[in-house]
């Protein structure tokens, strides 16, 4: 069994185990330092940035890298399909050799289990490099120079340090998470193997989400004009969680619907093949787009929110270094977020066209030049992208400024810094799915070669 | 003798003679061998004998062409129960390219060349068929070419494996 | 019919002695073909013979380590691969045995994608793709996905994609090895009756001697070379 199971690991292809490797790191890392920021005493014996020396405001950064998290916890998800349909194949041929459906489910796990186990492991290390790249001090750590003055820019506690039992419960915690999704997306290797294949589509994902969404949009008119509801919304802490976390489940339930929605409007205009084809993929398969379109708006949500913030900050005059260097840290964290999110776009597509090499080649073969199988790949990413983030942005700028953001007397730097958010968020969405499929073009070319046309 | 089965089969459609019968016939079995004029004959001049089949008619002068025949009741009933009767399966006699190929290769002769040969003159033969079958009218046809084309690709299938073990045969011995 | 040979100056395409190797396989080992316009030519062969092989260099689509390929007079086997990717495009439709519609577009969009490519307007190519389904009889299948359709379905739909450009060969690799006999019959018949009237010759890759009977003329290969029974090994 341990001998099947070395095997089945080293037939399963590269990419799966590193990325899994890769994120679980990554995750266990920040799991880590959030820890560490949780364990500082109210008065810590170090400096540290603002935002995680002050009390008030730590909270706040434990929200911002928790969520950076979600990300993470995408790419791997996706990263765990990769190559599902051939280990389904592998699988099943071991169930006809006399594996039973409870050790196919061991072994399916084992091929997750190992390299998260590993990963969470290089997690311990990666924290370990953090705590001296990044981490406080009696002197501040490292600091920028600003002026004549020199300013702490460390996040990462070196004055408490985790026990051993909570590197331990992270460790294993973050393995478990691996393994759980894992099981949950290969669930079904151990049907039998030749059963009814997937044919026509899944049923449409439903409006609800976008739904709630509109509703908030309505609930904070009146909690514009009325003050109360406005207080409760937005300025009680409970309130605000419960905004939050009604925004967030509303932005993920909403993403399958925008992009089955944004894949229906596509094909009945599209007049080229990648359109066409992008658009043909969202319809039938809207879900893993429909997450990561999700993600981009989450991300949508907090750029255009910290775009009302950050004009209110510029006109009033207030803007020095905490503030500056606090949105250099948002917006640091919401470029590596969208880099994630269309990662995971990227690697879904890969995915897909792996799965269907042989009708791929088949277009090539039929004339359908290489580099269109790769732009399909990017309208895809396009068509969610770049309506998520903007429809996200507008709404975290109408959310958090509401009417404010033309307010005459505040001048015109909220309404430009909001509007350049509006702008960029979208462009900077598309940008970060070009990069994520030029990252991924080597596989996409391998699919149209024409080895897959062979019979048998 | 199953030709008589047949033309019982076209005379309990109605009365015909026998050059009617004889047409009938090769219509109904396309791809098979045309039915020869003095066969008829004699097939009929048995049935008669045996009560099958009756004269309806002599029109005009004499001779056979002129009589017009018509199913018996015996005839009828014959008819039935061969229609209702399955057959044997084979034996099948050896064919003459089963007996050229094997001698061949006793002698120890190279036969490829010969099944080559008669791999292409088959599927000449073939292409014909397909073709004749392209272009029948009727599923009936199209039913009675099948059973000649399936045989023939029995032969050219034959033929392939044949070739595909000299082949062999010669590869091992080198 | 033109020459059933292929012979000649009529030869639309032109395979000499080509090579290719796959790592240590030689598939091919100086096979030389000819297909003159509007013919119906089946290569045949045992397995592993290269008869896919040589079919995929014929149509551009595998490039030969030695040996020529020529369509139109104008070789095509060294063009770089844009160009050779448009000229498919144009001049050659392929059909495979299975599984080469995009699972995710249905019957009547896998047949527009050709026309896509060639910059038809969205309207003009539904148009003439749903004319082409109804040509082979598909009429009725436009809207469904082609996990929807039966063997013999997904062929015809196969056929229309690569009838639809009007090309002027159409390869077709074992079309008919996945049905059984009588939907094969009708999948030939189909595509040889409409190659005929549209003057586009057939290049057919078949184990079924009765589909290689629906040729003008047969190319065995053997160990990836034109079988000649004269030569004795
Ligand atoms: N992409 C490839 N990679 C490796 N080997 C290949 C490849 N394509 C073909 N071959 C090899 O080349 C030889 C010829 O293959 P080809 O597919 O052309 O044969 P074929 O006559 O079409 O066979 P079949 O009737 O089984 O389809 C075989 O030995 C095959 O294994
Ligand atoms: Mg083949």
């Amino acid at each position: 069994m341990t001998t099947l199971a070395l095997v089945l690991l080293r037939r399963g292809g590269r990419l799966r185990p590193v990325v899994v490797a890769a994120t679980t790191a990554v995750v266990t890392s920040l799991v880590l330092v959030v820890v560490a920021v949780l364990m500082l005493p109210a008065d810590p014996d170090e400096l540290l940035f603002n935002v995680v020396q002050e009390p008030g405001l730590r909270y706040g950064t434990v929200l911002g890298m928790s969520l950076l998290v979600v990300p993470l916890l995408l790419l791997l998800h996706q990263a765990l399909r990769l190559g599902n349909a051939s280990r389904q194949r592998r699988l099943a041929g071991l169930r006809i050799a006399g594996v039973t459906a409870r050790e196919a489910r061991l072994l399916g796990a084992g091929e997750v289990a190992v390299p998260a186990l590993v990963g969470s492991l290089l997690g311990i290390v990666g924290f370990g490099v953090l705590r001296s790249v990044l981490g406080g001090g009696a002197d501040g750590g490292p600091s920028l120079v600003v002026g004549d003055y020199g300013y702490s820019v460390a996040l990462v506690p070196t004055s408490v340090t985790p026990t051993w039992w909570m590197v331990t419960s992270v460790v294993a915690g973050v393995t478990a998470l691996g393994v759980l999704l894992g099981l949950r997306t290969g669930s079904g290797v151990s049907d039998p193997p030749h059963g009814v294949s997937r044919r026509s589509a899944a049923r449409a994902p439903r409006p609800w989400g976008a739904c709630v969404l509109v509703a908030l949009v309505l609930l904070t008119v009146p909690a514009a004009v009325v003050p109360p509801v406005a207080y409760a919304l937005f300025v009680d802490g409970f309130g605000t969680l419960a905004l939050v976390a009604v925004t967030v489940l509303a932005f993920v339930s909403t993403g399958p619907w925008a992009a089955h929605l944004a894949g229906r409007v596509a094909q009945d205009r599209a007049s080229t093949v990648p359109v066409l084809l992008a658009a043909r993929r969202l319809v039938v398969d809207p879900r893993p787009a429909g997450r990561a379109g999700a993600a981009v708006g989450g991300v949508g949500l907090v750029a255009g929110g910290v775009g009302v913030l950050l004009g209110d900050v510029v006109g009033s005059g207030g803007a020095d270094f905490f503030f500056v260097f606090s949105y250099v840290l948002v917006a640091l964290g919401l470029l590596v977020t969208l880099l994630l999110v269309s990662l995971t776009l990227a690697v879904h597509s890969v995915e897909t066209l792996t799965d269907r090499r042989r009708s791929m080649a088949s277009l090539h073969a039929l004339g359908v030049p290489a580099t269109d199988v790769r732009r399909s790949q990017q309208w895809e990413g396009y068509l969610v992208a770049v309506p998520m983030s903007l429809v996200g942005t507008l709404l975290g700028a109408w959310t958090v400024g509401g009417t404010a953001v033309v307010d005459p007397a505040a001048g015109p730097a909220p309404l430009v810094l909001t509007l350049a958010c509006v702008v960029l968020t979208p462009v900077l969405a598309a940008c970060a799915v070009r990069l994520a499929v030029a990252l991924t073009g080597p596989v996409a070319r391998r699919v149209v070669d024409p080895e897959h046309l062979r019979t048998a | 003798m199953s030709t008589a089965h047949v033309l019982l089969g076209v005379l309990a459609g109605g009365p015909a003679h026998g050059y009617d019968l004889k047409r009938e016939h090769d219509a109904r079995l396309p791809g098979a061998k045309p039915l020869a004029y003095g066969q008829v004959y004699a097939t009929l001049a048995r049935l008669e004998r045996d009560g099958q089949v009756e004269v309806a008619a002599t029109e005009g002068g004499s001779g056979p062409e002129r009589t017009v025949y018509a199913i018996s009741e015996v005839g009828e009933e014959v008819l039935l129960d061969w229609l209702a009767t399955p057959e044997q399966p084979g034996p099948y006699a050896a064919e003459e390219l089963v007996r050229k190929t094997v001698t061949a290769l006793r002698l120890h002769r190279d036969a490829r060349p010969f099944l080559a040969a008669q791999r292409a003159l088959h599927l000449e033969r073939m292409r014909a068929l397909v073709a004749e079958q392209r272009a029948a009218p009727d599923v009936e046809a199209r039913i009675a070419l099948d059973h000649t084309i399936v045989h023939l690709d029995a032969d050219l299938r034959w033929l392939d494996d044949a070739a595909a073990r000299v082949a062999d045969e010669g590869n091992a011995l080198r | 019919m033109t020459s059933t040979d292929g012979s000649g100056a009529t030869a639309l395409l032109r395979a000499h002695a080509l090579h290719k190797s796959f790592g240590r396989t030689e598939a091919l080992r100086g096979a030389s073909v000819e297909v003159a316009a509007g013919e119906v030519v089946a290569l045949t062969g045992p397995s592993g013979s290269g008869k896919s092989t040589l079919l995929l260099c014929l149509a551009g689509v595998l490039r030969p380590e030695a040996g020529s390929v020529a369509y139109d007079g104008s070789r095509l086997d060294d063009l770089p691969e844009a160009t050779r990717t448009r000229l498919r495009r144009r001049e050659f439709g392929l059909v495979l045995q299975f599984g080469q519609l995009v699972p995710e577009l249905s019957a009547v969009q896998n047949v527009m994608v050709p026309l896509l490519l060639e910059r038809h307007g969205r309207a003009a190519a539904r148009t003439a793709a749903l004319a082409w389904l109804d040509r082979l009889g598909a009429a009725g299948l436009a809207d469904a996905l082609p996990g929807d359709l039966s063997g013999g379905e997904s062929q015809r739909v196969a056929m229309a994609r690569a009838l639809v450009t009007g090309p002027s060969v159409v390869f077709a690799d074992e079309p008919t090895g996945s049905l059984d006999r009588v939907s094969g019959e009708d999948v030939m018949e189909v595509l040889v009756s409409t190659a005929q009237s549209t003057g586009a010759a057939v290049v057919l890759v078949t184990h079924d001697n009765r589909v290689a009977a629906y040729a003008d003329r047969e190319v065995v290969l053997r160990d990836g070379a034109v079988d000649d029974p004269a030569v004795v090994r």
